[in-house]
């Protein structure tokens, strides 16, 4: 069994919901044009790695993400996960979302509990829990609702229930925006270790470049409209990493250039 | 004076107003019934049982009927909610039934069940059961699509769907369509027993004409009133509990 998720071929377009009026060019009321945001993408990723997409904005990384995890169908091609088609969403992929994830009629404790909850076992599902709000730092914080937590402690609330599924891939959508730098540094930190403990596939979108020098095994980025793979590169360097490093400034300069900016400030 | 007394204050002034141009009416014309009047047939009633016994029909009546509606109106309303093409086809059929008023359906109901409590009862079915469905079909409708992709991750099955997502989500919706439903049956049962039926306050409002007892006739209406009142208080009480707060904080 290959370890690896394969992407091939890969097309996803959108039909423009507006429609178009009809005039004399356009006799017949169209539905809008078909507007690709991927066409015939292949792209190979190893499991167990951290992979880190950069791109810029409007390009389709959530959509490559939701296309993965099973949330939308691809208009063409496929998506292979160790040789098995994504057809649907399933509890070993899961997705983070960019934000507010989490059931606001539920405390923390009982959003953490929803991926256990076919435990019967009362005081092992308490103690999965209690395990996992101390692995995000939310001990004490339990019994809170969502709306009564910061917006970086709802971030990690979510991860901690898409942890606590043990799921063999892990989809984060932008998962540090919204955070204060030193917050956003103290995640990366922490998501690092996480990887590093577990040795999941992690699969991360972001904007900030020093954010996936210093986090990847694998950086994708895309370029727009329709999308596609502007540079593909695997990183060897050990953690913590110099970004001053020759290797790694030079990877660096290459991601900037390829997203457009020449001079990295 | 705190505010609270203030308003007590001005409340029992506004009643004291009524009362006074009541008895003043009354005196004049002859053909009203005089508040004191009033208050003794309603005294009478109260000792006479027939009060309780007509309002624990009406009671009845009204919980046999909303019970109806309200079990068959929140299903289908999730259903319709989550079902865009079925909530597309039904929704010209419910356009058109929802205007009709429930008074309409009388002698339909008269006809198809009889005499007896099933007309009465089928009246408030349907008085209550749009005012139950269609806020019920637009909450769900509403409900953020993000939580039913969190659903598909976590393998919920429909039991899970309801209890963790759907039912909390459109709670307090169901809670204002309660009230508003309770208040149109509560309206419709008393004319529902002004000619189905021999009991119940609506059955003792026309009985009491037929007799020529005005008095009787207003002491029901006054009973009516509060007990509505009392109807529209218990509702409000459930929309306060902590099940909801949620949803008032996150405003
Ligand atoms: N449901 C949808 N219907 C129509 N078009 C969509 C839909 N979702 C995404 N798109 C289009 O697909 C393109 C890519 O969107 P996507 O959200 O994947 O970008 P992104 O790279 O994540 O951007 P950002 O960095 O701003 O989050 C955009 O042009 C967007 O307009
Ligand atoms: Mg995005």
């Amino acid at each position: 069994m290959p370890n690896k998720i394969e992407i091939r071929e890969l097309g996803i377009s959108f039909v423009e919901r507006r429609q178009r009026l009809r005039d004399n060019e356009h006799p017949v009321l169209s539905q809008g044009e078909a507007h690709w945001v991927f066409q015939g993408l292949n792209l190979e990723i190893l499991t167990g790695n951290l992979v880190v997409i950069l791109g810029p904005s409007g390009s389709g990384k959530s959509t490559l993400l939701r296309v993965m995890a099973g949330f939308i169908a691809p208009t063409s091609g496929e998506i292979l996960i160790m040789d098995k088609k994504v057809t649907a969403p399933r509890p070993d992929y899961i997705f983070v979302y960019q934000e507010g994830g989490l059931l606001p009629w539920l405390t923390v404790e009982e959003n953490i509990g929803l991926g256990v909850r076919q435990i019967n076992d009362l005081e092992a599902r308490r103690l999965l829990i209690e395990n996992h709000l101390e692995m995000v730092e939310l001990q004490g914080f339990g019994q809170l609702y969502p709306h009564e937590l910061s917006g970086g402690m709802r971030q990690r609330a979510e991860l901690a229930r898409a942890l606590i599924l043990k799921p063999e891939i892990l989809f984060l959508d932008e998962p540090f925006s919204g955070l204060d730098h030193l917050t956003r540094l103290k995640m990366r930190e922490e998501l690092l270790n996480l990887h590093l403990y577990i040795r999941k596939t992690i699969i991360l979108v972001t904007h900030d470049i020093d954010e996936a020098l210093q986090l990847a095994d694998h950086i994708i980025v895309l370029g727009s409209r329709p999308a596609e793979l502007r540079y593909n590169i695997h990183l060897q360097a050990s953690h913590p990493r110099d970004l001053n490093d020759g290797n790694l400034a030079q990877i660096r300069k290459e991601i900037y250039y390829h997203l457009g900016v020449h001079y990295a400030l | 004076m705190t505010k609270k007394k203030q308003i007590i204050l001005v409340r029992i002034m506004i009643l004291a107003g009524i009362l006074l141009i009541w008895q003043g009416a009354a005196s004049k014309t002859g053909t009203m019934p005089s508040p004191v009047l009033v208050i003794n047939g309603l005294a009478g009633m109260i000792l006479d049982g027939s009060l309780l016994k007509h309002t624990v029909a009406s009671l009845f009546r009204v919980t046999c009927g909303f019970y109806l509606a309200f079990s068959t109106a929140i299903p289908l309303g999730i259903l319709l909610g989550r079902w865009p093409a079925g909530e597309k086809t039904i929704n010209g059929l419910v356009q058109f039934l929802r205007p009709i008023s429930p008074l309409a359906w009388i002698p339909l109901a008269i006809t198809w069940f009889g005499i007896g409590e099933p007309p009465a009862i089928f009246l408030i079915f349907i008085a209550s059961f749009f005012p139950l469905l269609l806020p019920v079909i637009k909450a769900v409708q509403q409900i953020r699509p993000i939580y039913f992709q969190i659903a598909a991750n976590l393998n919920f099955n429909l039991k899970d769907k309801l209890r963790y997502i759907i039912i909390p989500a459109i709670l307090p919706e169901i809670v204002t369509a309660i009230r508003v439903a309770l208040g149109v049956s509560w309206l419709v049962v008393v004319a529902a027993e002004m000619i189905a039926v021999k009991t119940g306050l609506g059955y003792l409002i026309i009985e009491a004409r037929n007799t020529l007892r005005l008095d009787l006739v207003i002491a029901a209406m006054i009973v009516i009133g509060l007990i509505g009142l009392a109807l529209d208080h218990l509702v409000l009480r459930i929309e306060r509990i902590r099940l909801l707060e949620w949803k008032i904080s996150a405003k």
